[in-house]
């Protein structure tokens, strides 16, 4: 009984073949629209969490002095991490080492980049070199955003490491000095800078530094001021041996959230005064999570659109179908067949279109994708860096969800209809003249 | 009628812009803009959000150039800024070149960079006459004065003068929409002798936050005497050599 159902659900979907196929290809042009719309949001998403986490420094896990986030570059001497405090807190990590990749500490500050002629401002990033190669060279960024890693063939990022001296600068800024973009040519002179800044104690002070490598914020709003330079070289600057802020690279992005948890326990009960923040907290993170929150609003805007346009092509098709058998439905109901089991062959039937429809539309998806990401389109984001390849980034889950979710979505709108319609009595339903 | 009504309004501004721009120039006297040689010594005090810090310095100045030592605390000795013309640079011992830096930023609390040598106002800043005020026998007049380029300490200034002592008194800096944002005030205890002749100079300045009242610099000058400097002194070059 199970399979003739079935065989009358697939014969009953050739009777009225356009009618099928129109709604056949309204099921797949709305597949195609959401797998292609979701792989554009899994590279965007993928891209701007790599950017932000390893190569602007955020890390899976930021820990910060209580209040810094909006007091630190005021009184920066009053907010930055000492001594004890790190000691303290690495204390605390290790007992969860297994679960961390490794960590970095981080110094913030501003000031005057100065080539001898002209004085350019800046915001600069202090790290440890080691960990900016680790960050650099990581397999997430690579992957996700290489288009913001500069890297020179066989490069390995160790410029920090072989000269503690070395600075990085963007494009941007190297105009702005009036440097040559290619720091090849610079005789030893010309790549000697000073950075100056307010130290810590409020005095004016520099320091030398050498040019020689070159970064991108990936941030348009960003490239004029970005400077990135070892973060003992920093210290010097500002005269501290403080950090802004120690980030923690996880090894599994899943433990974002508990870790945060955790460490946030363990930091209180300790009674550091610390903050910890997710590389997804508006507060630490706001240009990723206004990002993400701009694409989720735009695609929930598209998903929309494409759900409506299916329900109604889905509901107009099994009214359509229903309305032009009703005496056929009388019949069916007259020899013993139940209005649920009427809905179910007309539930079955469109069960059958969106699952052909679905399978159909993750085959041309696959090929437009595969057609997208070979022709390397390049585009610029509002509000990125230069222009990054336009990839369209399709996983299983996605095409797998995307087929559940309109799957679902025509399925039910199919039982809503036909129960609506097969409430009518047998005899009314015989009577019909197909008017 | 009309024309007369005209030309005697553009003898009279001319006459009031002149008059700004002489007093001016007298008040400069007192704060270093003379032509000769001078050397002083100033200390900064500032308080800043509860927190008071000292600076030392040796001011060198030659008409338009100065060259400011830091003397105390330690850690800033042997610092040194360099005023060319309207160019500013800052050099210590371990640069290997000079920084060129913006006379407008802090260089303590209240006090900016541009703060600490020789005031040039009368070729610096256009003046105009606001108003004048009467403060017992004294006349006061208040000029506005308005930077002729972008790379000076303030964009504006409203100078209060003595017209008996052709002192200034006092001086709200104003942002560029003509907001007050700090107010200095200044005392004349010391004099100098130039040419034969003493003249009074400036030996305190105190320039206070116009929004967070205690947060103040006071600006103590010291020991001011006509010096002659060569001018290799204030040669950019000499610096880092």
């Amino acid at each position: 009984m199970e399979s003739l159902s079935w065989k009358l659900a697939f014969r009953n979907l050739l009777r009225n073949k356009r009618r099928s196929l129109a709604t056949g290809i309204a099921i797949l042009t709305g597949y195609i629209g959401l797998v292609l719309l979701g792989a554009y949001l899994v590279r965007a998403q993928s891209g701007l969490r790599a950017a932000s986490v390893y190569l602007n420094h955020k890390g899976h896990i930021a820990i910060v002095k209580k209040d810094s986030l909006t007091s630190y570059f005021s009184k920066p001497k009053k907010y930055v991490l000492n001594g004890e405090e790190i000691a303290q807190l690495e204390a605390i990590l290790k007992t969860r080492a297994d679960d961390i990749e490794f960590t970095g500490k981080y110094l913030t500050g501003t000031g005057l980049i100065s080539n001898g002629k002209k004085s350019v401002p800046f915001i600069a990033l202090g790290f440890e070199p080691e960990v900016y190669q680790k960050t650099t060279m990581h397999p997430e960024p690579l992957k996700w955003a290489s288009d913001w890693v500069l890297r020179k063939p066989g490069d390995q990022f160790d410029d920090f490491i072989k000269d503690p001296l070395r600075i990085s600068i963007t494009h941007r800024m190297a105009e702005l000095l009036a440097i040559p973009q290619d720091m090849t040519k610079l005789s030893e002179d010309q790549r000697t800078v000073q950075l100056a800044g307010k130290s810590f104690y409020n005095d004016l002070n520099a320091v030398n530094a050498n040019l020689g490598t070159f970064h991108t914020t990936g941030l348009s709003m960003a490239e004029d001021t970005s400077l990135r330079a070892p973060l003992s070289l920093l210290q010097q600057l500002y005269a501290t041996d403080g950090i802004e802020y120690m980030a923690v690279y996880l090894k599994n992005i899943g433990d974002t959230n508990s870790f945060k948890k955790w460490l946030q326990k363990e930091v209180d009960a300790k009674g550091l005064p610390l903050e910890v923040y997710k590389y997804n907290d508006e507060a630490w993170n706001s240009y990723y999570v206004g990002s993400m929150g701009f694409l989720y609003v735009m695609i929930t805007f598209f998903i929309f659109l494409i759900c409506g346009a299916i329900i109604l092509s889905v509901v107009n098709s099994t009214t359509m179908g229903l309305l032009e058998r009703l005496k056929e439905i009388g019949t069916l109901r007259a020899i013993g067949f139940t209005p649920r089991k009427v809905s179910s062959l007309f539930v079955q039937e469109v069960f059958l279109l969106g699952l052909l429809s679905v399978i159909a539309g993750l085959i041309v998806s696959i090929v437009i994708a595969s057609i997208v990401n070979s022709a390397n389109i390049q585009f610029s984001p509002p509000g990125t860096q230069g222009s990054i390849q336009f990839l369209l980034i399709l996983n299983a889950s996605l095409c797998l969800g995307a087929a559940a979710f309109l799957i679902i979505l025509t399925t039910l709108s199919a039982a809503i209809v036909s129960y609506i319609k097969n409430k009518s009595k047998i005899i009314e339903l015989l009577a019909d003249t197909g008017a | 009628m009309k024309t007369l009504f005209f030309a005697l309004l553009l003898v009279a501004t001319h006459a009031y812009a002149d008059q700004a721009s002489d007093l001016l120039k007298a008040s400069d006297q007192a704060r270093g803009g003379i032509e000769g040689g001078l050397t002083w010594k100033t200390k900064i005090e500032t308080t800043e959000d509860g927190e008071s810090s000292e600076r030392e310095f040796i001011v060198k100045a030659k008409d338009h150039d100065a060259l400011v030592e830091a003397t105390s605390p330690a850690r800033t000795k042997g610092e040194v800024y360099l005023f060319n013309d309207r160019n500013m640079w800052f050099f210590k011992p371990s640069l290997k070149k000079p920084v060129s830096i913006s006379p407008r930023q802090k260089l303590s609390g209240q006090a900016a960079n541009g703060d600490i040598a020789s005031t040039h106002y009368a070729r610096d800043y256009t003046a105009t006459l606001e108003k004048t005020e009467a403060r017992g026998a004294d006349k006061i007049f208040v000029l506005l004065l308005k930077a002729k380029s972008p790379n000076l300490t303030y964009d504006q200034i409203r100078y209060y003068i003595n017209g008996r002592t052709k002192l200034a008194e006092k001086a709200e800096f104003l942002t560029l929409q003509g907001q007050v944002f700090k107010v200095g005030d200044m005392e004349y205890k010391n004099s100098l002798s130039v040419g034969g002749k003493k003249t009074p100079f400036v030996s305190k300045m105190t320039i206070i936050d116009a929004k967070f009242k205690n947060n103040k610099s006071v600006i103590n000058y010291e020991e001011p005497k006509a010096e002659n400097h060569p001018a290799s002194l204030f040669n950019i070059n000499n610096l880092s050599r």
